[in-house]
């Protein structure tokens, strides 16, 4: 081998190196296709090869380590050797592949969620607001990691909310822990970080046309468009938000069901009791698969409706809710809630509080009726009791036989086995009136509302993805002799034995 | 390869025979035992996933104490020459090394079984992310001590090895938190550098292929440049 030839192959590994660098900023840069950064590596992989046929003999001597190397290409061999390391890492990261070992599959995106991904057509991007310190940060990460592995339209970006305020400006950010989906123009946000909250967001960013939520009216209800005291229009601004378009029905005024571009039925609050027709359009809409809220509240009359109503499961006391324990601000007929029954619509309410004035309680029906899952949302204190006579301020105290014992139900959500119908059930409408929503800070009654909404206008896909609890497994409760045991076994003798052992080879070898 | 089960077991047995493992080993257990207490008696899960990553920080600092002796001490001492002039290749050299180390991390880990085994005892753990997580700690411990071969092979003197250890192995585990400051690719690449985003996901029962690629990468690259290291000495 001739020297000119030798001196010409030392270059070639800077020549690779060089190739597998501008495919990796072609990648990064986006410049160009993928088709250029894929040429590129391909190259430079080439290059790389090229030089170890042509070279076979160095390297072989480089590798072995024993011979005496070929001139002085070995620091190049080490930063080709490193360099080819580097290369396979970054295919492994491309081209991912992951298991999930965990009894639930608690990091594995379901079906629904990877067709949804897979069938996007125009970037999404989410761009995550945290702290630096928020711990849900990591989780955010994550599961956003799992999303964009699935689709090359989905991209995310986790923003420093204390630095970057440009950003925060920009997006409107009103509070850190928010996740902000970006569809071209529009926006959609959620403080949830698990599949569900994600890819209802996802759904919803990528929906044209917002869902439809028609208010009853005729009755005296909350309305929507009012903005005094009593009005719904501040829970309205956030409907519009969360992109559902808010309607007005009146229900004496269709003939036969309700429009069919309903998603959701809210009847809040009606101060006189509904006509007999009026009830059983309501119901035959939620019998066939339709979706309603209601809003009772202390001194309504729901009893036009009361055997559809426990039909569902769930009926309203028409007494008042008396709380001494939990309550806000010491006003007993105020409960305040801060602790929540697992299910879809309290999942992310866990220490928030919320607060319903003046409400009644929930009867709810056991066993649950045939073909009906109910399930309470939350309860008031077990020192509670729902008043009957509270009318008369003097009497207000708790009658055995008379009144029901707390912890009382203050919502339910039912759910039809078949046809798909949805019920929610407030026993307040205060709780998201203006003059709440305006005068009281730091509730989390709107929220819970929007969550309500949200799962009474679910997508058919969604419905199909289970809330995740966390996993949890929990130990029997421990003795104060178990837990000495248990420290003493490990602290303890566990390294004395390995010490003795140690001390006994050391006192055989001397 | 048959050398390299010869370094491995010579080195192994002066680890056994020297007092110094078991008090390093003794002291790390106890260490994670409590720990493990804490965490149980706090948690009340039968989990292990908090404790993995404990372990792991504590083995940041043990790993380059148990190779410091490796590479360092053959060169003090000038044995060195005596094992490169022998018909023995300088990778197996120093990969035996690594072995006899990793042979004592899997040791150590086997003695930390009596945890998933109090939780077995006690609750009903979910054994994926049990099994997962000492994935993750065999190649995490694995990738730590050839660092720490790596650094073992700089010098002659095992302190200095140590110390140099502790600083690479560390600055490799935080060199994350540089991302925050950048964006774009370079903080990406970071983020892929640090050893500490390699180690969760394992613990929390997910085996991600390119943490395995990267923690393999990790060991064969700090073991090839030990052994370049080591067969440049030669040249002087």
């Amino acid at each position: 081998m001739n020297r000119e030839k030798e001196r010409w192959l030392t270059f070639l590994p800077s020549i690779g190196l060089i190739l597998l660098a501008l495919a990796l900023i072609a990648r990064w840069q986006s410049l160009g296709s993928d088709a250029v950064a894929y040429a590129l590596a391909g190259l430079g992989v080439a290059v790389f090869l090229l030089y170890i046929v042509l070279n076979w003999h160095a390297v072989l001597a480089a590798f072995s380590g024993r011979q005496v190397r070929y001139g002085g290409n070995a620091l190049v061999i080490v930063v080709a050797v490193l360099a080819i390391l580097v290369m396979i890492n970054f295919l492994a990261n491309r081209h991912d592949k992951t298991f999930d070992l965990t009894a639930n599959k608690q990091y594995t995106l379901s079906d629904e969620t990877v067709k949804i991904l897979e069938n996007l057509k125009e970037p999404v991007k989410v761009l995550a607001f945290f702290l630096p310190n928020d711990s849900r940060q990591g989780d955010a990460r994550q599961m956003l990691q799992r999303y964009a592995a699935h689709s090359k339209y989905f991209s995310y970006q986790i923003v420093d909310a204390e630095k970057d305020r440009a950003k925060v400006m920009q997006y409107k950010v009103t509070s850190p822990g928010v996740l902000v989906f970006v569809r071209g123009e529009r926006r959609q946000e959620t403080y949830g970080t698990d599949e569900q909250a994600l890819t209802s967001t996802l759904l919803k960013v990528i929906r044209n046309k917002p869902k439809i939520v028609y208010f009853i009216t005729g009755h005296g209800e909350r309305n929507p468009d009012q903005y005094t005291d009593v009005g719904y229009s501040s829970i309205k601004t956030a409907m519009n938000n969360d992109f559902f378009k808010v309607k007005k029905l009146d229900l004496a005024t269709i003939t036969t069901t309700v429009p069919s571009d309903a998603n959701v039925l809210v009847l809040a609050a009606p101060q006189k009791p509904l006509a007999k027709r009026e009830v059983k359009i309501l119901f035959d809409y939620l019998n066939k698969g339709g979706k309603l809220m209601i809003l009772s509240d202390n001194g309504l009359d729901f009893s036009a409706m009361k055997p559809e109503l426990k039909a569902w499961g769930v009926y309203p006391r028409a007494d008042l809710v008396i709380d001494p324990r939990s309550s806000f601000f010491g006003d007993p007929t105020t409960p305040l809630i801060s602790k929540y029954h697992y299910s879809t619509v309290t999942k992310d309410m866990e220490g928030i509080r919320t607060i319903f004035p003046g409400a009644d309680s929930l009867e709810i029906v056991s066993p649950a009726p045939k073909g009906k899952t109910v399930t309470s949302l939350f309860e008031t204190s077990s020192n509670s009791w729902g008043e009957t006579n509270w009318k008369n301020a003097k009497s207000v105290h708790f009658d055995a036989g008379k009144d029901t014992k707390g912890p009382l139900s203050l919502a339910a959500s039912v759910t039809a086995m078949t046809g798909k119908g949805r019920l929610v059930l407030f026993a307040d409408s205060d709780f998201v009136s203006n003059g709440l929503l305006n005068r009281v800070q730091g509730t989390g009654n709107a929220t819970l509302f929007m969550n309500a909404l949200n799962w009474l206008a679910e997508d058919e896909q969604l419905i199909s993805i289970p809330p995740k609890p966390p996993a949890s497994h929990p130990i029997k409760p421990l003795t104060a002799g178990q837990r000495s045991l248990i420290y003493y076994v490990t602290v303890v003798f566990l390294p004395l034995l390995i010490l003795i052992i140690g001390l006994y080879v050391w006192w055989e070898r001397r | 390869m048959r050398n390299m089960w010869i370094i491995a077991r010579r080195e192994l047995g002066s680890y056994f025979t020297s007092p110094i493992a078991y008090i390093v080993v003794a002291a790390l257990i106890a260490l994670t035992s409590n720990f493990f207490s804490l965490i149980l008696f706090f948690s009340r899960e039968a989990t292990l996933s908090y404790l993995f990553s404990n372990l792991i920080t504590i083995m940041l600092f043990v790993a380059p104490i148990l190779t410091m002796r490796l590479l360092a001490e053959e060169q003090r001492s000038g044995t060195i020459e005596l094992l490169l002039t022998s018909p023995i290749n300088d990778w197996e050299v120093v990969w035996g090394k690594w072995l006899a180390s990793f042979i004592l991390w899997l040791f150590i880990l086997l003695l930390t079984l009596i945890y998933p085994f109090i939780l077995k005892v006690y609750g009903s753990p979910d054994w994926g992310p049990i099994w997962s997580g000492y994935l993750g700690l065999m190649l995490m411990g694995g990738a730590l001590l050839a660092l720490g071969v790596f650094t073992s092979s700089l010098t002659q003197n095992q302190i200095v090895a140590a110390v140099l250890g502790v600083v690479i192995t560390l600055g490799l585990w935080i060199v994350g938190g540089g991302s925050q400051l950048l964006s774009g690719p370079l903080a990406s690449f970071l983020n892929y550098l640090a050893l500490s985003n390699h180690i969760s996901d394992f613990s929390q029962g997910v085996i991600d292929i390119k943490h395995i690629i990267y923690l393999l990468s990790v060991i064969f690259g700090s073991l090839y440049i030990a052994t370049r290291v080591v067969e440049m000495r030669r040249w002087r």
